[in-house]
Protein backbone atom coordinates (compact mmCIF):
# COMPACT_ATOMS: atom_id res chain seq x y z
CA UNK A 1 0.00 0.00 0.00
CA UNK A 2 1.38 3.41 -0.94
CA UNK A 3 -1.49 5.89 -0.76
CA UNK A 4 0.39 7.66 -3.54
CA UNK A 5 3.47 8.23 -1.40
CA UNK A 6 6.90 6.62 -1.35
CA UNK A 7 6.75 7.20 2.39
CA UNK A 8 4.39 4.21 2.64
CA UNK A 9 6.13 2.04 0.05
CA UNK A 10 6.58 -1.47 1.41
CA UNK A 11 3.77 -1.34 3.92
CA UNK A 12 1.44 -4.33 3.72
CA UNK A 13 -1.76 -3.91 5.73
CA UNK A 14 -2.49 -6.76 8.13
CA UNK A 15 -6.25 -6.22 7.98
CA UNK A 16 -8.72 -5.53 5.19
CA UNK A 17 -10.74 -2.34 5.26
CA UNK A 18 -14.37 -3.00 6.15
CA UNK A 19 -15.46 -2.05 2.64
CA UNK A 20 -13.06 -4.58 1.08
CA UNK A 21 -14.50 -7.34 3.23
CA UNK A 22 -18.01 -6.27 2.28
CA UNK A 23 -17.24 -6.21 -1.44
CA UNK A 24 -15.77 -9.72 -1.24
CA UNK A 25 -18.73 -10.93 0.83
CA UNK A 26 -21.10 -9.52 -1.79
CA UNK A 27 -19.37 -11.53 -4.53
CA UNK A 28 -17.13 -8.80 -5.90
CA UNK A 29 -13.69 -9.52 -7.29
CA UNK A 30 -10.79 -7.22 -6.42
CA UNK A 31 -8.82 -7.01 -9.66
CA UNK A 32 -6.13 -4.66 -8.41
CA UNK A 33 -5.11 -1.53 -6.57
CA UNK A 34 -5.35 1.86 -8.20
CA UNK A 35 -2.92 4.75 -7.96
CA UNK A 36 -4.07 7.75 -5.96
CA UNK A 37 -2.49 11.11 -5.20
CA UNK A 38 0.24 11.71 -2.64
CA UNK A 39 -1.52 11.03 0.69
CA UNK A 40 -4.62 11.98 -1.32
CA UNK A 41 -3.95 15.70 -0.91
CA UNK A 42 -4.49 16.83 -4.50
CA UNK A 43 -7.37 17.32 -6.90
CA UNK A 44 -4.94 17.02 -9.82
CA UNK A 45 -3.35 13.75 -10.92
CA UNK A 46 0.33 14.77 -10.89
CA UNK A 47 1.42 14.25 -7.28
CA UNK A 48 1.65 10.46 -6.95
CA UNK A 49 5.17 9.12 -6.48
CA UNK A 50 4.50 6.50 -9.17
CA UNK A 51 4.01 9.26 -11.76
CA UNK A 52 1.07 11.19 -13.17
CA UNK A 53 -2.23 9.53 -14.03
CA UNK A 54 -3.25 10.39 -17.59
CA UNK A 55 -6.75 11.44 -18.55
CA UNK A 56 -8.41 8.69 -20.65
CA UNK A 57 -9.76 11.35 -23.04
CA UNK A 58 -6.50 13.27 -23.48
CA UNK A 59 -3.23 11.91 -22.08
CA UNK A 60 -1.74 15.39 -21.80
CA UNK A 61 -4.39 16.31 -19.27
CA UNK A 62 -5.12 15.56 -15.65
CA UNK A 63 -7.35 12.63 -14.76
CA UNK A 64 -8.29 14.51 -11.59
CA UNK A 65 -7.59 13.46 -8.04
CA UNK A 66 -7.16 12.32 -5.52
CA UNK A 67 -8.77 9.00 -6.51
CA UNK A 68 -7.09 9.49 -9.87
CA UNK A 69 -6.41 5.88 -10.81
CA UNK A 70 -9.85 4.71 -9.70
CA UNK A 71 -11.73 7.10 -12.00
CA UNK A 72 -9.32 6.72 -14.92
CA UNK A 73 -9.51 2.90 -14.78
CA UNK A 74 -13.30 2.95 -14.65
CA UNK A 75 -13.59 5.48 -17.48
CA UNK A 76 -11.10 3.49 -19.59
CA UNK A 77 -13.11 0.30 -19.03
CA UNK A 78 -10.35 -1.50 -17.12
CA UNK A 79 -12.74 -2.37 -14.29
CA UNK A 80 -16.45 -2.04 -13.61
CA UNK A 81 -16.34 -0.17 -10.33
CA UNK A 82 -13.80 1.40 -8.02
CA UNK A 83 -13.53 2.91 -4.57
CA UNK A 84 -12.49 6.48 -3.91
CA UNK A 85 -11.93 8.66 -0.87
CA UNK A 86 -13.37 12.18 -0.68
CA UNK A 87 -12.25 14.92 1.72
CA UNK A 88 -12.35 17.92 -0.63
CA UNK A 89 -13.85 16.29 -3.71
CA UNK A 90 -11.55 13.36 -4.37
CA UNK A 91 -14.27 10.99 -5.63
CA UNK A 92 -16.08 13.62 -7.67
CA UNK A 93 -13.11 15.52 -9.13
CA UNK A 94 -11.49 12.58 -10.98
CA UNK A 95 -14.92 11.28 -11.96
CA UNK A 96 -15.74 14.66 -13.49
CA UNK A 97 -12.39 15.12 -15.25
CA UNK A 98 -12.35 11.52 -16.54
CA UNK A 99 -16.03 11.08 -17.40
CA UNK A 100 -17.26 8.66 -14.73
CA UNK A 101 -20.01 8.69 -12.13
CA UNK A 102 -18.71 9.25 -8.61
CA UNK A 103 -20.81 9.27 -5.47
CA UNK A 104 -19.72 10.83 -2.18
CA UNK A 105 -22.11 9.27 0.31
CA UNK A 106 -23.66 10.98 3.31
CA UNK A 107 -20.99 11.46 6.00
CA UNK A 108 -20.82 8.28 8.04
CA UNK A 109 -22.90 6.12 5.70
CA UNK A 110 -19.92 4.05 4.56
CA UNK A 111 -17.40 2.94 7.20
CA UNK A 112 -13.95 4.42 6.77
CA UNK A 113 -12.26 1.75 8.86
CA UNK A 114 -8.95 0.65 7.33
CA UNK A 115 -8.78 3.52 4.82
CA UNK A 116 -5.95 6.04 5.16
CA UNK A 117 -7.56 9.21 6.55
CA UNK A 118 -6.97 12.94 6.17
CA UNK A 119 -9.34 14.58 8.63
CA UNK A 120 -11.86 12.79 10.78
CA UNK A 121 -14.77 15.16 10.10
CA UNK A 122 -14.10 15.36 6.34
CA UNK A 123 -13.34 11.72 5.53
CA UNK A 124 -15.74 9.96 3.15
CA UNK A 125 -15.34 6.87 0.99
CA UNK A 126 -17.64 5.75 -1.80
CA UNK A 127 -18.15 4.29 -5.27
CA UNK A 128 -16.98 5.30 -8.75
CA UNK A 129 -18.50 3.56 -11.79
CA UNK A 130 -19.62 4.23 -15.34
CA UNK A 131 -23.27 4.37 -14.35
CA UNK A 132 -25.28 5.59 -11.39
CA UNK A 133 -26.86 2.15 -11.28
CA UNK A 134 -23.45 0.54 -10.71
CA UNK A 135 -22.68 3.15 -8.04
CA UNK A 136 -25.95 2.21 -6.34
CA UNK A 137 -25.04 -1.48 -6.44
CA UNK A 138 -21.61 -0.87 -4.92
CA UNK A 139 -23.03 1.50 -2.32
CA UNK A 140 -25.56 -1.14 -1.34
CA UNK A 141 -22.71 -3.55 -0.65
CA UNK A 142 -20.53 -1.22 1.42
CA UNK A 143 -22.97 1.04 3.34
CA UNK A 144 -23.93 0.57 6.97
CA UNK A 145 -22.32 0.74 10.40
CA UNK A 146 -19.38 -1.50 11.29
CA UNK A 147 -19.09 -0.54 14.94
CA UNK A 148 -15.45 0.47 14.49
CA UNK A 149 -15.56 3.89 12.83
CA UNK A 150 -16.05 7.07 14.89
CA UNK A 151 -17.42 8.82 11.80
CA UNK A 152 -20.50 6.63 12.13
CA UNK A 153 -21.72 7.88 15.49
CA UNK A 154 -25.47 8.27 15.57
CA UNK A 155 -28.08 6.52 13.47
CA UNK A 156 -26.84 5.40 10.05
CA UNK A 157 -29.72 5.00 7.62
CA UNK A 158 -29.25 2.65 4.67
CA UNK A 159 -31.67 1.85 1.84
CA UNK A 160 -31.84 -0.70 -0.97
CA UNK A 161 -30.32 1.80 -3.39
CA UNK A 162 -30.70 -0.27 -6.55
CA UNK A 163 -34.38 -0.81 -5.88
CA UNK A 164 -34.93 2.95 -5.61
CA UNK A 165 -33.81 3.53 -9.21
CA UNK A 166 -37.01 4.04 -11.20
CA UNK A 167 -35.43 5.18 -14.44
CA UNK A 168 -37.12 8.55 -14.12
CA UNK A 169 -37.12 11.55 -11.82
CA UNK A 170 -40.87 12.03 -11.55
CA UNK A 171 -41.80 14.09 -8.53
CA UNK A 172 -38.20 15.11 -7.80
CA UNK A 173 -37.76 18.86 -7.28
CA UNK A 174 -34.33 20.13 -8.29
CA UNK A 175 -32.87 23.55 -7.45
CA UNK A 176 -30.06 24.91 -9.61
CA UNK A 177 -27.80 26.72 -7.13
CA UNK A 178 -26.89 30.03 -8.69
CA UNK A 179 -23.78 30.47 -6.50
CA UNK A 180 -22.31 27.26 -7.93
CA UNK A 181 -21.75 29.06 -11.25
CA UNK A 182 -19.55 31.94 -12.30
CA UNK A 183 -16.48 31.41 -10.14
CA UNK A 184 -13.45 33.46 -11.22
CA UNK A 185 -12.00 30.34 -12.87
CA UNK A 186 -15.31 29.01 -14.25
CA UNK A 187 -15.26 28.04 -17.89
CA UNK A 188 -18.33 29.37 -19.74
CA UNK A 189 -18.89 26.11 -21.64
CA UNK A 190 -18.96 24.17 -18.35
CA UNK A 191 -21.52 26.49 -16.77
CA UNK A 192 -23.70 26.43 -19.88
CA UNK A 193 -23.55 22.67 -20.31
CA UNK A 194 -24.56 22.05 -16.70
CA UNK A 195 -27.46 24.53 -16.86
CA UNK A 196 -28.66 22.84 -20.06
CA UNK A 197 -28.29 19.40 -18.46
CA UNK A 198 -30.33 20.58 -15.48
CA UNK A 199 -33.07 21.77 -17.78
CA UNK A 200 -33.02 18.40 -19.56
CA UNK A 201 -33.91 16.69 -16.29
CA UNK A 202 -37.44 18.05 -16.75
CA UNK A 203 -37.77 15.48 -19.55
CA UNK A 204 -37.21 12.80 -16.92
CA UNK A 205 -40.08 14.21 -14.88
CA UNK A 206 -38.19 16.49 -12.49
CA UNK A 207 -39.34 19.99 -11.58
CA UNK A 208 -36.33 22.27 -12.02
CA UNK A 209 -36.07 25.76 -10.50
CA UNK A 210 -33.28 28.11 -9.45
CA UNK A 211 -32.34 28.54 -5.78
CA UNK A 212 -29.83 30.72 -3.95
CA UNK A 213 -27.47 29.67 -1.15
CA UNK A 214 -25.20 32.71 -0.64
CA UNK A 215 -23.08 30.96 2.00
CA UNK A 216 -21.99 28.41 -0.62
CA UNK A 217 -19.44 31.01 -1.77
CA UNK A 218 -17.79 30.87 1.68
CA UNK A 219 -17.87 27.09 1.92
CA UNK A 220 -14.39 26.73 0.48
CA UNK A 221 -12.96 28.99 3.19
CA UNK A 222 -14.67 27.06 5.97
CA UNK A 223 -13.29 23.85 4.45
CA UNK A 224 -9.84 25.39 4.21
CA UNK A 225 -9.65 26.22 7.91
CA UNK A 226 -10.77 22.70 8.84
CA UNK A 227 -8.68 20.83 6.29
CA UNK A 228 -5.34 22.53 6.88
CA UNK A 229 -5.20 22.28 10.67
CA UNK A 230 -7.19 19.07 10.88
CA UNK A 231 -5.01 17.26 8.34
CA UNK A 232 -1.84 18.42 10.05
CA UNK A 233 -3.03 17.16 13.40
CA UNK A 234 -4.45 13.78 12.24
CA UNK A 235 -2.68 12.81 9.03
CA UNK A 236 0.79 14.06 9.93
CA UNK A 237 1.32 14.80 13.63
CA UNK A 238 -1.19 12.09 14.57
CA UNK A 239 0.50 9.55 12.27
CA UNK A 240 -2.85 8.96 10.48
CA UNK A 241 -4.67 7.81 13.62
CA UNK A 242 -4.57 10.56 16.22
CA UNK A 243 -6.21 10.04 19.57
CA UNK A 244 -9.48 10.64 21.41
CA UNK A 245 -11.82 8.32 19.51
CA UNK A 246 -13.09 4.81 20.06
CA UNK A 247 -12.87 2.23 17.31
CA UNK A 248 -10.29 0.30 15.34
CA UNK A 249 -6.75 1.68 15.24
CA UNK A 250 -4.56 -0.02 12.62
CA UNK A 251 -1.42 -0.30 14.73
CA UNK A 252 0.77 -1.74 11.96
CA UNK A 253 0.09 1.39 9.90
CA UNK A 254 0.93 3.60 12.87
CA UNK A 255 4.21 1.77 13.40
CA UNK A 256 5.24 1.95 9.75
CA UNK A 257 4.03 5.41 8.82
CA UNK A 258 5.05 7.02 12.11
CA UNK A 259 8.67 6.06 11.50
CA UNK A 260 8.72 6.46 7.75
CA UNK A 261 7.17 9.92 7.53
CA UNK A 262 10.01 11.23 9.71
CA UNK A 263 12.78 9.27 8.01
CA UNK A 264 11.53 10.27 4.55
CA UNK A 265 9.96 13.65 5.31
CA UNK A 266 11.62 15.23 2.29
CA UNK A 267 9.78 12.78 0.04
CA UNK A 268 6.41 14.26 1.01
CA UNK A 269 4.64 16.16 -1.78
CA UNK A 270 4.63 19.92 -2.06
CA UNK A 271 0.94 20.01 -1.13
CA UNK A 272 1.52 18.00 2.04
CA UNK A 273 4.52 20.16 3.00
CA UNK A 274 2.38 23.25 2.51
CA UNK A 275 -0.32 21.84 4.77
CA UNK A 276 2.22 20.95 7.47
CA UNK A 277 3.82 24.41 7.49
CA UNK A 278 0.54 26.30 7.58
CA UNK A 279 -1.40 23.92 9.80
CA UNK A 280 1.29 23.85 12.48
CA UNK A 281 1.74 27.62 12.23
CA UNK A 282 -1.98 28.13 12.82
CA UNK A 283 -1.92 25.75 15.78
CA UNK A 284 1.15 27.36 17.33
CA UNK A 285 -0.03 30.95 16.93
CA UNK A 286 -3.81 30.79 17.11
CA UNK A 287 -4.29 27.69 19.29
CA UNK A 288 -6.83 26.07 16.99
CA UNK A 289 -9.08 29.13 17.08
CA UNK A 290 -9.84 29.14 13.35
CA UNK A 291 -10.32 25.39 13.17
CA UNK A 292 -12.80 25.70 16.03
CA UNK A 293 -14.68 28.60 14.49
CA UNK A 294 -14.83 26.84 11.14
CA UNK A 295 -16.30 23.74 12.78
CA UNK A 296 -18.93 25.95 14.38
CA UNK A 297 -19.62 27.59 11.04
CA UNK A 298 -19.92 24.15 9.44
CA UNK A 299 -23.24 23.85 11.26
CA UNK A 300 -24.36 27.18 9.80
CA UNK A 301 -23.29 26.03 6.33
CA UNK A 302 -25.19 22.76 6.71
CA UNK A 303 -28.27 24.67 7.85
CA UNK A 304 -28.05 26.92 4.78
CA UNK A 305 -28.10 23.93 2.42
CA UNK A 306 -30.79 22.22 4.51
CA UNK A 307 -32.95 25.31 4.23
CA UNK A 308 -32.66 25.20 0.44
CA UNK A 309 -33.35 21.47 0.59
CA UNK A 310 -36.58 22.29 2.39
CA UNK A 311 -38.12 23.60 -0.81
CA UNK A 312 -36.40 21.22 -3.28
CA UNK A 313 -35.24 17.60 -3.07
CA UNK A 314 -31.88 18.05 -4.78
CA UNK A 315 -29.41 20.85 -5.46
CA UNK A 316 -27.58 21.03 -8.77
CA UNK A 317 -24.40 22.79 -9.88
CA UNK A 318 -21.24 22.10 -11.91
CA UNK A 319 -19.09 19.54 -10.12
CA UNK A 320 -16.04 21.61 -11.02
CA UNK A 321 -15.68 25.03 -12.61
CA UNK A 322 -13.18 23.58 -15.08
CA UNK A 323 -12.65 20.78 -17.53
CA UNK A 324 -9.50 18.68 -17.16
CA UNK A 325 -6.41 20.89 -17.12
CA UNK A 326 -3.01 20.20 -18.66
CA UNK A 327 -0.70 18.14 -16.47
CA UNK A 328 2.16 20.25 -15.07
CA UNK A 329 5.55 19.51 -16.57
CA UNK A 330 7.97 17.58 -14.33
CA UNK A 331 9.98 20.77 -13.80
CA UNK A 332 6.93 22.95 -13.13
CA UNK A 333 7.20 25.65 -10.51
CA UNK A 334 5.88 25.03 -7.01
CA UNK A 335 3.18 27.63 -7.73
CA UNK A 336 1.92 25.71 -10.77
CA UNK A 337 2.20 22.36 -8.99
CA UNK A 338 0.04 23.54 -6.10
CA UNK A 339 -2.43 25.48 -8.25
CA UNK A 340 -3.12 22.44 -10.47
CA UNK A 341 -3.67 20.41 -7.31
CA UNK A 342 -6.17 22.63 -5.52
CA UNK A 343 -7.79 25.06 -7.98
CA UNK A 344 -10.97 23.11 -8.68
CA UNK A 345 -12.49 22.31 -5.28
CA UNK A 346 -14.80 25.30 -4.75
CA UNK A 347 -18.04 23.40 -5.40
CA UNK A 348 -17.06 19.99 -4.07
CA UNK A 349 -15.32 20.81 -0.75
CA UNK A 350 -18.28 22.44 1.05
CA UNK A 351 -20.21 19.16 0.98
CA UNK A 352 -17.34 17.36 2.69
CA UNK A 353 -17.76 19.91 5.47
CA UNK A 354 -21.55 19.46 5.71
CA UNK A 355 -21.71 15.75 4.90
CA UNK A 356 -24.52 15.96 2.32
CA UNK A 357 -24.53 13.15 -0.27
CA UNK A 358 -23.33 14.35 -3.68
CA UNK A 359 -22.92 12.56 -7.00
CA UNK A 360 -21.21 13.70 -10.18
CA UNK A 361 -22.59 12.47 -13.46
CA UNK A 362 -21.23 13.30 -16.93
CA UNK A 363 -23.36 16.10 -18.40
CA UNK A 364 -21.72 15.89 -21.82
CA UNK A 365 -18.49 16.60 -23.66
CA UNK A 366 -17.00 19.97 -24.53
CA UNK A 367 -13.83 20.37 -26.58
CA UNK A 368 -13.39 16.60 -26.33
CA UNK A 369 -13.42 16.60 -22.53
CA UNK A 370 -16.09 15.47 -20.05
CA UNK A 371 -18.10 17.97 -18.02
CA UNK A 372 -19.54 16.86 -14.69
CA UNK A 373 -22.89 17.83 -13.16
CA UNK A 374 -23.26 17.49 -9.38
CA UNK A 375 -26.50 16.59 -7.61
CA UNK A 376 -26.68 17.05 -3.84
CA UNK A 377 -29.33 15.64 -1.51
CA UNK A 378 -30.45 15.64 2.09
CA UNK A 379 -28.53 13.57 4.62
CA UNK A 380 -29.22 9.84 4.21
CA UNK A 381 -31.18 10.43 0.98
CA UNK A 382 -28.43 9.00 -1.21
CA UNK A 383 -31.11 7.01 -3.03
CA UNK A 384 -32.76 10.17 -4.36
CA UNK A 385 -29.42 11.52 -5.54
CA UNK A 386 -28.60 8.30 -7.38
CA UNK A 387 -32.12 7.99 -8.77
CA UNK A 388 -31.89 11.42 -10.44
CA UNK A 389 -28.40 10.66 -11.76
CA UNK A 390 -29.63 7.37 -13.17
CA UNK A 391 -32.64 9.07 -14.77
CA UNK A 392 -30.34 11.65 -16.36
CA UNK A 393 -28.07 8.95 -17.77
CA UNK A 394 -31.08 7.18 -19.26
CA UNK A 395 -31.98 10.40 -21.10
CA UNK A 396 -28.62 10.64 -22.83
CA UNK B 1 5.10 38.91 51.19
CA UNK B 2 2.72 41.77 50.62
CA UNK B 3 -0.02 41.56 48.09
CA UNK B 4 0.94 44.59 46.04
CA UNK B 5 4.68 44.27 45.95
CA UNK B 6 4.89 41.72 43.15
CA UNK B 7 1.95 43.06 41.19
CA UNK B 8 3.52 45.33 38.62
CA UNK B 9 1.69 47.89 36.53
CA UNK B 10 2.83 46.11 33.39
CA UNK B 11 1.29 42.84 34.55
CA UNK B 12 -1.89 44.66 35.48
CA UNK B 13 -2.34 46.08 32.01
CA UNK B 14 -1.54 42.76 30.43
CA UNK B 15 -4.14 40.78 32.34
CA UNK B 16 -6.69 43.61 32.12
CA UNK B 17 -10.20 42.94 33.35
CA UNK B 18 -9.50 39.35 34.35
CA UNK B 19 -6.75 40.58 36.62
CA UNK B 20 -9.04 43.13 38.20
CA UNK B 21 -11.68 40.47 38.82
CA UNK B 22 -9.17 38.10 40.38
CA UNK B 23 -7.83 40.89 42.57
CA UNK B 24 -11.29 41.83 43.80
CA UNK B 25 -12.31 38.27 44.51
CA UNK B 26 -9.20 37.43 46.42
CA UNK B 27 -8.65 40.77 48.10
CA UNK B 28 -9.98 39.80 51.54
CA UNK B 29 -7.54 36.89 51.77
CA UNK B 30 -4.24 38.54 52.48
CA UNK B 31 -0.97 36.86 51.81
CA UNK B 32 -2.20 34.27 49.32
CA UNK B 33 -0.14 35.24 46.30
CA UNK B 34 -2.81 37.28 44.59
CA UNK B 35 -0.48 38.66 41.99
CA UNK B 36 0.57 35.19 40.91
CA UNK B 37 -3.03 34.05 40.56
CA UNK B 38 -3.97 37.10 38.53
CA UNK B 39 -1.11 36.73 36.09
CA UNK B 40 -1.94 33.08 35.51
CA UNK B 41 -5.57 33.81 34.67
CA UNK B 42 -6.69 33.46 31.04
CA UNK B 43 -6.22 36.56 28.92
CA UNK B 44 -9.33 38.57 28.18
CA UNK B 45 -10.97 37.72 24.89
CA UNK B 46 -10.12 41.03 23.31
CA UNK B 47 -6.43 40.19 23.40
CA UNK B 48 -6.91 37.02 21.33
CA UNK B 49 -5.13 37.35 17.97
CA UNK B 50 -7.48 38.65 15.28
CA UNK B 51 -5.11 39.31 12.41
CA UNK B 52 -3.37 36.52 10.57
CA UNK B 53 0.30 37.37 10.48
CA UNK B 54 2.20 36.23 7.44
CA UNK B 55 4.33 33.43 8.94
CA UNK B 56 7.86 34.70 9.62
CA UNK B 57 10.46 32.66 7.77
CA UNK B 58 12.32 31.70 10.94
CA UNK B 59 9.11 30.34 12.42
CA UNK B 60 8.37 28.31 9.28
CA UNK B 61 11.94 27.07 9.44
CA UNK B 62 11.44 25.92 13.03
CA UNK B 63 8.22 24.11 12.05
CA UNK B 64 9.91 22.48 9.05
CA UNK B 65 12.73 21.27 11.26
CA UNK B 66 10.30 19.86 13.82
CA UNK B 67 8.81 17.72 11.03
CA UNK B 68 12.26 16.72 9.71
CA UNK B 69 11.79 18.70 6.52
CA UNK B 70 14.91 20.18 4.92
CA UNK B 71 13.66 23.36 3.30
CA UNK B 72 15.86 26.26 2.21
CA UNK B 73 14.98 29.87 2.94
CA UNK B 74 13.91 30.20 -0.71
CA UNK B 75 11.63 27.18 -0.34
CA UNK B 76 10.05 28.59 2.79
CA UNK B 77 9.57 31.98 1.15
CA UNK B 78 7.81 30.44 -1.82
CA UNK B 79 5.46 28.44 0.41
CA UNK B 80 4.43 31.73 2.00
CA UNK B 81 3.24 33.24 -1.28
CA UNK B 82 1.25 30.42 -2.86
CA UNK B 83 -2.21 31.48 -4.05
CA UNK B 84 -4.16 28.23 -3.63
CA UNK B 85 -6.55 26.98 -0.96
CA UNK B 86 -4.41 25.58 1.83
CA UNK B 87 -2.03 28.52 1.47
CA UNK B 88 -1.49 31.59 3.62
CA UNK B 89 -3.84 33.55 1.37
CA UNK B 90 -6.40 30.79 1.64
CA UNK B 91 -6.02 30.76 5.41
CA UNK B 92 -6.50 34.51 5.56
CA UNK B 93 -9.71 34.21 3.55
CA UNK B 94 -10.83 31.52 5.98
CA UNK B 95 -9.94 33.78 8.89
CA UNK B 96 -12.03 36.61 7.46
CA UNK B 97 -15.04 34.35 7.00
CA UNK B 98 -14.64 32.94 10.51
CA UNK B 99 -14.29 36.42 12.00
CA UNK B 100 -17.22 38.00 10.17
CA UNK B 101 -19.82 35.27 10.44
CA UNK B 102 -21.79 34.94 13.63
CA UNK B 103 -21.76 31.64 15.43
CA UNK B 104 -24.90 29.50 15.40
CA UNK B 105 -27.27 30.05 18.31
CA UNK B 106 -26.81 27.67 21.21
CA UNK B 107 -29.22 24.78 21.20
CA UNK B 108 -32.26 25.29 23.40
CA UNK B 109 -32.09 22.95 26.34
CA UNK B 110 -34.82 20.40 26.79
CA UNK B 111 -36.84 20.92 29.99
CA UNK B 112 -35.53 17.67 31.47
CA UNK B 113 -31.93 18.77 30.92
CA UNK B 114 -32.70 22.14 32.42
CA UNK B 115 -33.96 20.54 35.61
CA UNK B 116 -30.78 18.49 35.92
CA UNK B 117 -28.62 21.55 35.28
CA UNK B 118 -30.56 23.59 37.83
CA UNK B 119 -30.08 20.84 40.42
CA UNK B 120 -26.37 20.79 39.66
CA UNK B 121 -26.17 24.56 39.90
CA UNK B 122 -27.95 24.53 43.24
CA UNK B 123 -25.64 21.78 44.42
CA UNK B 124 -22.60 23.83 43.45
CA UNK B 125 -24.00 26.86 45.22
CA UNK B 126 -24.43 24.75 48.36
CA UNK B 127 -21.02 23.20 47.95
CA UNK B 128 -22.47 19.70 47.69
CA UNK B 129 -21.31 18.85 44.18
CA UNK B 130 -18.00 19.12 42.47
CA UNK B 131 -17.19 21.50 39.64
Amino acid sequence: MMNGSAVLEGYVPDVDATIVTRILDAGGEIVGKAVCEHLCFSGGSHTSDTGPVLNPHDPKRSAGGSSSGSAALVAAGECDMAIGGDQGGSIRIPSSYSGAVGHKPTYGLVPYTGVFPIELTLDHTGPIARTAADCAALLEAIAGPDGLDPRQSGAVRTEPYTKKLTGDARGVRIGIVKEGFGWPNSEPDVDKMVRDAGARLTRAGAAVTEVSVPLHRDGIHIWNAIAVEGATMLMVAGNSMGTNWKGHYTTSLLDFYGRSRRARANDLSETVKLVILLGQYMQDNYHGRYYAKAQNLARVLRAAYDEALGSVDLLLMPTLPLKATLLPAPNASREEYVARALEMITNTAPFDVTGHPAVTVPAGMSAGLPVGMMLIGRHWEDATVLRAADAFQKLT
Amino acid sequence: MTRQSSYSRRQFFRVGAAGVAATVVTAPRRGRGVAHAAVQGPPPLNTAPRVLRKPPLDELGRIAKSYDLDLSTEDLASFRTLPAPGSVRGADAARQVCSQRGLPPARVREPAQRVVLEVLDQGRALGTTGG
